[in-house]
C-alpha cells in the first residue's frame, strides 16, 4: 500500500499520467477503485464472474480513458462501465444453456458447534437475502446495489445509469417493491409490514 | 464502504424494514480477489503491445484497398 504524497494524488492527475503512457499511474487507479468495482460487479453478476467483469471494466476504462471528460467523478464514470459490463455479462449468461437453481444454496456446514446460534442464523439470513437479490431483474438489482448497498446519491446513480433523476427514484421504488414481494413469498419470515 | 444516507429517503414501513435487512449485506461485502490488479495490468500490457501493430496493419490494409480502388476504377461514362 502506498503511503505519502503519491497515494494522495487526485484521480485526474493519475489519469493524465496514464494518458502520457505511465502504467504505474493506472495501477494506482485500479488499486484505488478495485474494491467498489468488485463489490458492484459481484452483487450484479455473482461472485463467480465478478473478477472477470472487474477485469473487463478496468481494461475498457483504460482504452477509453481519453474519452473521460471529467464532468462526473472518475468513480462514477468507472461505475457506469462496471454496470454496463455486468449487465452484458448477465445477458450473455442468460443465453447460455445452464441449469437453474430454484433453491437457495445450502449453508456450508463448517463446525456448527463452534458457531453460536445467532451467528448461524445471521449467515443464513444473509445467504437467503443474497439469493433473493439475484432473483431481481438485473436493472433493478443494479439500482438497489448502487443505492441501498453502496450508498450512492441519486445524482450519482442518475449519471451512472444515464437516466433522469425522477426515473431513478421511480425505478428504485419499484425495485424495492419487487424485492419486498420476493421476500414476502419466502418461507422465512422477514417481518415486512404491509 | 461508502455509507450513504439511504435513511434520508422517504420510505414506506416495509422499505424501511428492507433497508434494515440489507444491512446484513452491507456489513459483509464481497472481498476483492487478491490477484485482480496484476491480472488487469497483464491484460493492459498485452493489449497495448498488440494494439499498435494491429492499428498499423489496419492502416496499411486500408491504404492498399484505397489504392486498388483507384487503379481499378471503372472509366467514367461520357456518353
Amino acid at each position: 500500500m502506498l503511503v505519502g504524497p503519491q497515494s494522495m494524488e487526485p484521480d485526474e492527475t493519475l489519469i493524465a499520467r496514464t494518458l502520457e503512457g505511465e502504467l504505474a499511474a493506472f495501477e494506482r487507479l485500479v488499486e484505488r477503485h478495485r474494491e467498489i468495482v468488485f463489490r458492484v460487479a459481484s452483487r450484479i453478476v455473482g461472485p463467480d464472474d465478478a473478477e472477470d467483469v472487474s477485469q473487463d471494466t478496468f481494461l475498457r476504462a483504460f482504452h477509453r480513458l481519453d474519452q473521460y471528460r471529467g464532468t462526473a467523478s472518475f468513480r462514477t464514470w468507472l461505475l457506469q462501465i462496471t454496470q454496463n459490463t455486468a449487465l452484458n455479462a448477465v445477458a450473455w449468461a442468460r443465453r447460455r444453456p445452464t441449469e437453474t437453481a430454484p433453491d437457495p444454496p445450502e449453508m456450508p456446514d463448517r463446525d456448527p458447534i463452534r458457531q453460536p446460534a445467532t451467528e448461524l442464523e445471521r449467515r443464513e439470513r444473509q445467504q437467503r437475502l443474497e439469493f433473493k437479490l439475484t432473483a431481481l431483474r438485473p436493472e433493478y438489482r443494479s439500482l438497489l446495489v448502487l443505492r441501498d448497498l453502496e450508498g450512492l446519491s441519486y445524482d450519482e446513480i442518475a449519471e451512472v445509469l444515464e437516466m433522469p433523476l425522477g426515473s431513478v427514484k421511480g425505478r428504485l421504488h419499484r425495485a424495492r417493491g419487487e424485492l419486498i414481494e420476493l421476500l414476502r413469498n419466502n418461507t422465512y419470515d422477514w417481518e415486512l409490514p404491509a | 464502504m461508502n455509507a450513504g444516507d439511504w435513511t434520508a429517503d422517504e420510505l414506506t414501513p416495509a422499505e424501511r424494514r428492507l433497508t434494515e435487512h440489507l444491512e446484513l449485506l452491507r456489513a459483509s461485502p464481497p472481498i476483492v480477489a487478491p490477484g485482480l490488479v496484476p491480472r488487469v495490468l497483464r491484460g493492459v500490457r498485452w493489449q497495448r503491445a498488440i494494439r499498435d501493430p494491429l492499428v498499423l496493419v489496419g492502416a496499411v490494409a486500408a491504404a492498399v484497398a484505397e489504392g486498388l480502388s483507384v487503379l481499378f476504377k471503372p472509366p467514367a461514362d461520357h456518353s
